[in-house]
């Protein structure tokens, strides 16, 4: 069984919170898509920032094992984002992996960094996307979080698919999410009645953000997106919003998860 | 007329942090003539970082004051800004004439709601 967009909330919403040490079971799972990975390690970056730590069964497969420890999925996000030094934050293990997490400390110039990583792995990889564009869009998601999620971190995972010809990305963080956001901004502030999905939509629109006079940064990703035939998938709290060649749908996640997790999954030009 | 390339302004150009950056840097040029602002030779050139340049000057009345030597890749970029602020944003392509950048208007899309998002799955 993948764990995906279609699962990881449910997966969540299952856990039993008020246990003393809930249990997340992952004995089914056989692969993690980028999705999952960010709003799983996001469930348990805000929970154990909550006090609360949880219990793990490990996949039976073999391989989504060993997976999770390569990554130090566990390490990386069982610990106090508050007090975590910058040397052990992990980047991009070599130049050319396209498998890795990575994380994100909120700083002024941390988008532009990342993005010019985004764009290096992806050209010594050979993906046959426009590696700069695809950046460039990292950079704008890496960029809200940093000016927008009042959180100190966040993270991004890569996986580049050969046979399917895609490359995902993925972005997220545990922070304030859109609708508390944009409501901070008198303009928007009757998006505190609205549903996180509706806050999401919103948000696309150009010139909507917290800041006035910004909000262009979701616009143009979603534009390029499409563009270059992709899908984005966001959720934020229990809202979600898919964008792809098929149009926009937006409906409720059945769990309630704090800030803003994003997945560009972007196909090669063949 | 002085031209000046815009990574002496800022660089990277991926952020509207950035794009201030470089509009508050070509104040000190701009006012007496016009000024052309080179794109050319940097890679990423963000929508938010041409964003932030042009709001910024836009702020102190300033954008007709400068000439964008581009790109076909930033023109497409410009002619949004241009729709979404109302701009007068001029530019120059390939070594031709100055021109102004014709503002593309934006797209609204339309939304479907679904409760349960099993629905989209295939």
């Amino acid at each position: 069984m993948n764990l995906d967009f279609w699962s990881v909330d449910q997966l969540c919403a299952s856990i039993n919170c008020n246990e003393d040490r809930p249990i997340i079971d992952l004995s089914a799972i056989t692969f993690f898509r980028p999705f999952s990975l960010v709003y799983l390690g996001m469930f348990l970056r805000y929970h154990n920032y909550h006090g609360r730590a949880f219990g793990i069964v490990m996949p039976n497969n073999a391989t989504a094992r060993s997976y999770l420890a390569r990554q130090n999925f566990w390490e990386r996000f069982n610990f106090n984002p508050e007090v975590i030094e910058n040397e052990r934050l992990i980047r991009f293990t070599t130049s050319t992996s396209l498998n890795d997490i990575v994380d994100i400390e909120r700083r002024r110039y941390i988008a532009e960094d990342i993005a010019a990583e985004v764009s290096k792995v992806l050209r010594n990889s050979h993906v046959r996307v426009k590696a700069n564009l695809v950046a460039e869009l990292v950079c704008e998601l890496i960029d809200n979080f940093a000016i927008h999620s009042e959180q100190p971190l966040a993270v991004v995972a890569m996986q580049y698919y050969p046979n399917l010809h895609r490359v995902i990305l993925a972005v997220g963080d545990c922070g304030i999410g859109i609708r508390l956001s944009l409501s901070s901004n008198p303009q928007f502030a009757y998006l505190m009645a609205s549903t996180h999905c509706e806050a999401a939509l919103i948000a696309f629109e150009p010139l909507v953000s917290r800041v006035p006079g910004c909000g262009t940064g979701l616009t143009e990703v979603r534009d390029e997106v499409i563009a270059l035939g992709g899908r984005l998938t966001l959720a934020t709290g229990d809202g979600y919003v898919i964008i792809g060649q098929d149009g926009t749908n937006y409906g409720k996640m059945s769990y309630d998860l704090p800030g803003v997790q994003v997945e560009l999954s972007i196909p090669e030009e063949i | 007329m002085r031209r000046i390339a815009i990574s002496q302004l800022a660089f990277p150009c991926v952020t509207r942090a950035r794009g201030e950056e470089a509009s508050k840097k070509l104040q000190d040029y701009v006012g007496v003539d016009q000024i052309e602002v080179d794109f050319n030779g940097v890679e990423m050139i963000s929508l938010s970082f041409l964003d932030g340049f042009i709001s910024s000057l836009m702020k102190i009345n300033k954008e007709k004051n400068v000439v964008l030597v581009i790109n076909p890749q930033i023109k497409e970029k410009l002619a949004r800004i241009a729709g979404l602020r109302n701009a007068t944003i001029y530019h120059c392509l390939n070594g031709r004439a100055i021109q102004q950048i014709r503002p593309r208007l934006y797209e609204s899309h339309d939304s479907v709601f679904i409760p349960n998002k099993a629905a989209l799955r295939h």
